[in-house]
């Protein structure tokens, strides 16, 4: 394509390990998606503070907007969308994640533009929330090289239907890291959601094999 | 502004003004201090290909600028990771009046950021030397008949495809071709394919060139994603056009390679140039307006077509001769013995897949699959160009209904709503006839790669010893092209 593509074809240091206990296929898939979890965690307190502070910015734009006959109103939608870019223009932070915020930020004004009704209270967090996702994705889950066969032989299929199962758990955790995101204003204290305890079978030969 | 608190790099890029011989670039890193002098050459001496008698300065300094953006940029490299980085670019012009006016200021700089990721501040001072040669010679008479229309002249496809359209449908026109060639092998490849072209339609095309070069500077580390380029050469085209007396300058480009939407979620922002991003050609227009005092727009005709529709009239006349001296390849080798075009860069795969659904039997070398291939992934850029082309088979067969598609695509690729909300007036459409033609672009890509994908897929099989990536290698394999 003019003047040539990057097209990311490894995992950054973060999700190697999960990758490759993804590949395994020994963890469940809540184990694996808190061990995924983690790696986002440990990225998110690297580098997202930038984001973060975006998120609060662009909230606060939308939110006085939020009403039906604002985005249903596609001049209207063009012009937030065009100072949500001046916004996150004027802020100097990575780049990349200043794109995935404008992505995030540019998801929920597609959804306002639909339709969708947003608690203007809850915005940030709505805005903070769609941001981690898209750093997972970004990072993660499209990242993963798209090869026939991965480590230890899992096949493209299989590892997708892994991710698949995780994903339920994964999302419940993002949703986790925004409120408390939000709430802080700050990414101390992101914790991972409480693990689902299992009962022990006593009668359970844990040799079996 | 604001900052992240991180160490922000902040470079100052000094021209001393731009002469017969060059121009001296003062680059000073603000971090390390580090101080390096290049030089810098423009040869505009086919500017005089031209109907205006006096050169008007403007054009001058239009010129000048766009050899201080291509400079600057080239000898700045920004890491996506890292904050932006600042370029202070202090350039000497005829006229600061004009250029220092905030609202021109603030729109080069927004462009430049949008195109580039980086943060430039511009000052301009009085340039107290005379002008170039060019600037200094009336014309005798005029070198050239009226011209038409004016365009980008790269040596690729899609310019040799839509020029052949145009030549073609329009056979009264005349057309000007505008190439930048400051590689030795394109300026020659654009020189050939132009030749071929003047053979098929005389006296209707003429062609000029005006290479930048930079002179004894290997000392210094060069951008290799070199993001303004576009912005560089449609500055360039635009003054050409304006020594022309038009008001319009034409990019030839399919939509699909205009818009560039990331492949996969990985591709963030500039990991896909947006050299010819229809708002690029809305901002140099707008830009050119307010440098020149008059309405000027750049045009790309084929934003609604895929490459292999831009190619109908070539196809029509079995043109596969003229194809295949055009050249595509982002990443040329250079080996002996072997073909020029890689064959497994996104550029190489879209024109074998436009050859192939146009039924044009393609004759072009590439390393893959008729040269030896590299050690890396080959399938690389086919895989993930084959997994966008997945996603928008996904949004586009949600509903038959167009409200719906469109509401699956934006969801998708957000970018999408800002291509229709800022360009459909330029394009004078409404918003939801713009969206129908995109709508309509993405579907005819997505058949034609359906149409297509057997046969290509064998060229990259034939040659892919083994797909297994075992662990190690997939987890330390570097970034970008395979090794050569």
């Amino acid at each position: 394509m003019p003047d040539g593509d990057r097209v990311h074809s490894h995992l950054g240091r973060f999700y190697q390990m999960s990758y490759q206990i993804l590949c395994e296929g020994v963890a469940s898939p809540e184990d694996s998606a808190r061990n995924l979890l983690k790696s986002l965690r440990m990225d998110l307190k690297r580098i997202a503070q930038v984001p973060l502070l975006l998120s609060r910015e662009v909230s606060g734009l939308l939110s006085q907007k939020i009403g039906p006959l604002e985005f249903s109103n596609n001049l209207a939608a063009a012009i937030i969308s065009r100072q949500i870019d001046e916004l996150i223009r004027q802020v100097n932070g990575p780049s990349r994640e200043k794109e995935l915020l404008a992505r995030a930020s540019k998801t929920v004004l597609n959804e306002l533009r639909h339709g969708r009704d947003i608690d203007a209270s809850n915005c940030q967090e709505i805005i903070f929330e769609h941001y981690i996702r898209e750093k997972y994705e970004a990072d993660f889950k499209e990242r993963i090289p798209l090869s026939n066969y991965h480590h230890m032989g899992v096949s493209h299929c299989e590892l997708m239907r892994r991710l698949e199962a995780l994903e339920p758990y994964l999302h419940l955790g993002i949703h986790q890291f925004a409120q408390a995101a939000i709430k802080n204003q700050n990414l101390d204290n992101l914790r991972l959601p409480r693990q689902v305890r299992r009962d022990i079978n006593l009668d359970e030969d844990l040799l079996a094999g | 502004m604001k900052s992240s608190g991180r160490q922000q790099l902040e470079y100052y890029l000094h021209f001393d003004p731009l002469q017969d011989n060059g121009s001296i670039v003062r680059r000073i890193d603000r971090s390390t201090g580090e101080d390096h002098h290049v030089r810098i050459n423009i040869d505009d001496h086919d500017f005089k290909h031209r109907i205006q008698r006096e050169f008007p300065s403007v054009i001058a300094d239009v010129i000048d600028l766009a050899v201080a953006i291509h400079a600057s940029d080239r000898l700045t490299i920004q890491d996506p990771q890292q904050p932006q980085i600042q370029l202070k670019v202090v350039l000497p012009v005829r006229h600061p009046e004009i250029l220092n006016k905030s609202t021109l200021n603030q729109q080069l700089c927004q462009l430049l950021n949008w195109a580039t990721g980086k943060q430039w501040v511009f000052e301009f001072e009085r340039r107290r030397q005379p002008g170039r040669s060019i600037e200094n010679q009336p014309l005798l008479c005029n070198f050239d008949p009226y011209v038409d229309e004016v365009s980008l002249w790269s040596g690729g496809l899609d310019a040799l495809a839509g020029l052949y359209d145009r030549l073609k449908h329009s056979p009264a026109k005349s057309f000007a071709l505008f190439g930048s060639g400051s590689n030795d092998n394109t300026h020659k490849k654009q020189q050939d394919v132009f030749h071929s072209l003047q053979h098929l339609f005389p006296d209707r095309l003429d062609l000029c060139r005006i290479p930048i070069r930079f002179d004894q500077s290997s000392h210094l580390e060069k951008n290799p994603f070199s993001r303004a380029r576009g912005i560089v050469f449609m500055l360039l085209g635009s003054a050409y056009s304006c020594l022309h007396g038009l008001r319009v300058l034409h990019v030839y480009e399919n939509g699909i390679g205009a818009i560039n939407l990331p492949y996969r979620k990985s591709a963030v922002g500039l990991d896909h140039s947006r050299s010819v991003h229809p708002e690029t050609l809305f901002g140099v227009g707008l830009l050119m307006t307010e440098l020149i005092g008059d309405n000027f727009k750049v045009r790309n005709p084929f934003l609604f077509q895929t490459k292999a529709e831009i190619m109908k009239s070539l196809a029509d006349d079995a043109r596969i001769d003229l194809a295949s001296q055009t050249s595509s390849c982002d990443s040329p080798h250079r080996k002996p013995q072997q073909p020029t075009q890689c064959g497994y860069c996104s550029s190489c795969v879209l024109r074998k897949q436009a050859l192939a659904a146009s039924q044009l039997n393609d004759n072009t070398q590439y390393i893959v699959p008729h040269g030896n291939p590299p050690a890396g992934d080959i399938r690389l850029y086919l895989e993930s160009m084959l997994a966008q082309v997945a996603t928008l088979r996904d949004r586009l067969k949600a509903s038959n209904r167009e409200v719906d598609q469109w509401w699956a695509l934006s969801q998708r690729f957000p970018e999408l709503n800002d291509i229709v909300d800022r360009t459909h007036s330029e394009e004078n459409m409404t918003l939801l006839e713009m969206r129908h033609q995109l709508i309509r672009l993405f579907q005819s890509y997505v058949s034609e790669w359906d149409l297509v994908m057997p046969s290509l897929l064998e060229q990259f099989e034939r040659r892919d010893i083994s797909n297994v990536v075992n662990h190690e290698s997939q987890l330390s394999k570097q970034k970008g092209l395979p090794r050569r």
